[in-house]
């Protein structure tokens, strides 16, 4: 009886202290752990409650924390202190709250700090309206308003717009073919296409093929010729195992799936490779191996050219579900390792050809060290052909059509006369 | 009289030994090399012979490496060559695997193996797979070395043993010394192998001096990969091992001899591919196994050893079962009577061995 009784008032006053604390935590903390329904203004109230505490006043009106050095205040600083390094720390603790105190004081509005316009809590534990997150407007994600200029200088010429035309068409009958015969069970494992995004590597591989260069992909490549396309072909279909084993995330140019590799060193005494291109999407771009390339390529100064293929989608996850940083702006990443950054259209094919011309031409003189290029398309299809695609809205996959690369790049064409209109029927007989 | 001759004598003995000047020929003493200096000539020898190898990794450079092993060479061939890094495993690995596939011939140091965890993605995705997954196009000529295995009072996350992961993986060639000469010769056969090896240094073998035979003194001294040495023959029992193990083996044996049990001791130098004839055809002459390794048990090296013999001929020459000795199959602990009993040592090896011979 009495044992059961004890336990009793022992349970009680466990859950009471128990209660207690979290409260006490809730308080000082901005602990979101008790908060089922997140509001935010409870931010607004701990950071009020907090600076409330320090401009508490006596009843004399003074404050109780109180940053003069009086002799008071000194008197119980100086115990009997044998140890120099007591007194150091004791300087360094002064030094500081002096400073944030007096700033405080001062009357810094901390209202209008926490009341911004935009603040969005980076860490929700309520789900976000998917509506909220639509990437319809893709205006808004270019910052780099000056891009025009900064590549006006570099022409363009008939035969490179119509090569740059042929190698995206040409891609993409090579990825719908592959996505019949997945269908038709012709080809298995994975199959990532890239429908959608081929301004990119177009962009990037014809700079490269007219010097040499290495080039590591996320996604598939599919640079290559019709002889070998025919090639690729029969091995995925009838299974020979000649030439590549490696299936058909491999096909041409050896590839890491989980993100980039630094091929970029001791250039010097390899003096065929000038410069190396590394295709990374976004969703890799979190992956600690990515910032340890980004600071050894800083460090050595390699010829190396980073693309991030930002299409905001790793298979289900959504950028800002996954990245800490603002939609979009992958590329800061970078300039906390001192590289140049760039944000592009992905899907004008102009835009990064030019500027993959100059940055490579500039990397080959060595008159540049590595350099980051973000770019921001869409994919049509899914992830790979396994992917039911639920989670992105139709809304959000219509208004991307609109800005289909083949297009775009067709309509300019078109507009500035460049080629007659007969020229896209031969295309796509040939 | 006589003392004030000796006096002068003497001097004048030495004084009439140079004036002959005969050629003075020194028996090729044994010159005691550590295993430390061994791995730096062998390096010294490859980087002096090709100007495509170089050295990369932690404190590689100004610091004359973390255990001194590449001491001086910094100074000789200078930053381009022999490349010190920051802390990013994944990322210098990485370096590597690229510069080794443009054609440069990199050798990749992980301050010990447990950080090369950080690592593995690159070493076997991307160095070990290439060559095939590429059909033969693409070939990788990497080598990572390090220490690996149980230091002194280092405790778990320092002392594992990945002679069994490594081992596990094909595409990799993967090498195991023992002494200065294993250690020359295997890492300049390591160097100068077109295809990715890692070798299995030792921390505790560094600093141990062994006989130095004059054939190794030279430039061009290779150990094949893939063949095993058998350092001391006998006729009761084989026992098997590699790396430092090897050492605590012969001191059984020395020890067992007096008892009238002669031992055969086999260094298997390398891991993979593994020499399963001169295992198989030793167990065929003596009939009995023990294997020894510093690793964990399960699926450890002797496991495929005694898996190997028998699905070979030899099983049926065995006349009890296979042995191994192998370290406890617990974390490394901290407290050093724990530690040293959780490798194997001599009295294990002496007791697995008089188990087998039903002493």
């Amino acid at each position: 009886m009495i044992n059961t009784r004890l336990m009793f008032c022992f349970l009680v006053l466990t859950t009471l202290v128990v209660i207690k604390e979290s409260v006490s935590i809730h308080k000082n903390r901005q602990s979101f752990f008790f908060l089922k329904n997140y509001n935010l203004n409870s931010t607004f109230d701990t950071c009020v409650h907090s600076t409330k505490r320090l401009q508490r006043k006596n009843a004399k009106g003074q404050n109780i924390l109180s940053t003069d050095t009086t002799k008071e205040g000194v008197k119980v600083l100086n115990r009997n202190k044998n140890t120099d390094f007591e007194k150091v720390i004791d300087r360094q603790i002064t030094k500081e709250s002096n400073t944030t105190l007096n700033e405080i004081l001062k009357g810094v509005d901390y209202k209008n700090i926490l009341v911004k316009e935009n603040y969005i809590n980076p860490r929700p534990f309520v789900n976000i309206d998917k509506k909220k997150n639509m990437s319809t407007d893709f205006n808004i994600y270019f910052e780099n308003n000056k891009l025009e200029e900064y590549i006006l200088d570099i022409p363009i010429s008939k035969e490179e717009l119509c090569m740059l035309y042929e190698d995206m068409f040409l891609g993409r009958m090579f990825e719908n073919l592959v996505a019949k015969l997945y269908y038709v069970k012709k080809i298995k494992g994975f199959v990532h296409l890239y429908n959608g995004q081929e301004a990119i590597s177009s962009g990037e591989q014809i700079p490269i093929a007219v010097g040499l260069g290495y080039s590591i992909l996320y996604k598939k490549e599919f640079n290559i010729t019709d002889n070998q396309a025919i090639n690729i072909f029969n091995n995925l279909t009838k299974g020979n195992v000649l030439d590549t084993k490696g299936g058909v995330e491999n096909v041409n140019v050896t590839s890491n799936t989980s993100g980039d590799d630094d091929s970029g060193s001791n250039k010097e005494n390899v003096p065929d490779v000038d410069v190396v291109v590394c295709f990374l999407g976004d969703g890799t771009s979190n992956i600690g191996q990515f910032f340890e390339s980004l600071n050894l390529s800083s460090i050595y100064n390699l010829p190396i050219l980073f693309i991030i293929e930002n299409n905001n989608w790793a298979i289900g996850m959504e950028g800002s579900r996954s990245s800490s940083n603002d939609l979009m702006n992958n590329y800061n990443k970078s300039m906390a390792f001192n590289i140049d950054t760039y944000k592009v259209d992905g899907n004008d094919v102009l835009n990064i050809y030019k500027l993959a011309k100059k940055k490579i031409n500039e990397i080959r003189k060595r008159q540049s060290g590595p350099v980051l290029i973000e770019a921001i398309t869409y994919r049509t299809r899914g992830h790979s052909l396994a992917d039911p695609d639920e989670l992105r809205i139709s809304e959000e996959k219509v208004s991307w059509k609109n800005r289909d690369p083949i297009t775009i790049l067709s309509s300019y064409m078109k507009k500035q006369n460049i080629v007659q209109d007969s020229y896209f029927d031969d295309v796509k007989k040939n | 009289m006589a003392a004030v001759s000796g006096l002068v004598r003497r001097p004048l003995r030495e004084v009439s030994g140079l004036l002959k000047r005969r050629f003075h020929w020194t028996a090729p003493a044994a010159l005691q090399v550590t295993v430390r200096d061994a791995i730096n000539q062998g390096m010294d020898e490859e980087l002096e012979r090709d100007e495509k190898v170089f050295l990369l990794g932690e404190e590689v450079a100004q610091y004359d490496g973390a255990y001194k092993v590449s001491r001086g060479l910094w100074k000789k061939y200078g930053d381009k060559r022999i490349i010190d890094t920051p802390i990013s495993e994944m990322g210098f690995a990485g370096i590597a695997v690229g510069a080794a596939m443009a054609g440069l011939r990199p050798i990749c140091e992980f301050m010990t193996f447990n950080f090369s965890m950080q690592a593995i993605d690159q070493v076997i995705n991307s160095a070990a797979k290439t060559y095939y997954m590429s059909g033969g196009l693409q070939s990788v000529p990497i080598v990572f070395r390090g220490p690996n295995g149980a230091s002194a009072g280092v405790a778990a996350q320092h002392s594992q043993c990945f002679a069994a992961w490594y081992g596990h993986c094909p595409g990799l060639k993967v090498v195991s010394p023992w002494n200065s000469e294993d250690a020359k010769g295997l890492i300049k056969s390591a160097i100068r192998d077109n295809n990715p090896v890692v070798v299995l240094e030792n921390e505790l073998m560094y600093g141990v001096p062994f006989e130095f035979p004059p054939e190794a003194q030279s430039k061009d001294f290779l150990i094949p990969i893939g063949k095993a040495k058998i350092e001391r023959q006998g006729t009761h029992i084989t026992v098997v091992s590699h790396s430092r193990p090897v050492g605590h083996c012969l001191e059984a044996a020395a020890v067992l001899s007096k008892e009238g049990v002669e031992c055969e001791v086999i260094n298997m130098r390398t891991i993979r591919p593994m020499d399963m004839e001169t295992i198989e055809a030793s167990v065929m002459k003596t009939n009995h196994l023990v294997t020894v390794e510093g690793g964990w048990p399960q699926f450890g090296v002797g496991a495929e050893i005694c898996a190997r013999i028998m699905e070979g001929p030899a099983f049926n020459f065995l006349d009890a079962p296979a042995v191994r000795v192998t370290g406890a199959d617990v974390p490394m602990p901290y407290a050093k009577i724990l530690e040293d009993n959780s490798i194997p040592q001599v009295k294990d090896i002496i007791f697995a061995i008089k188990k087998t011979l039903n002493i």
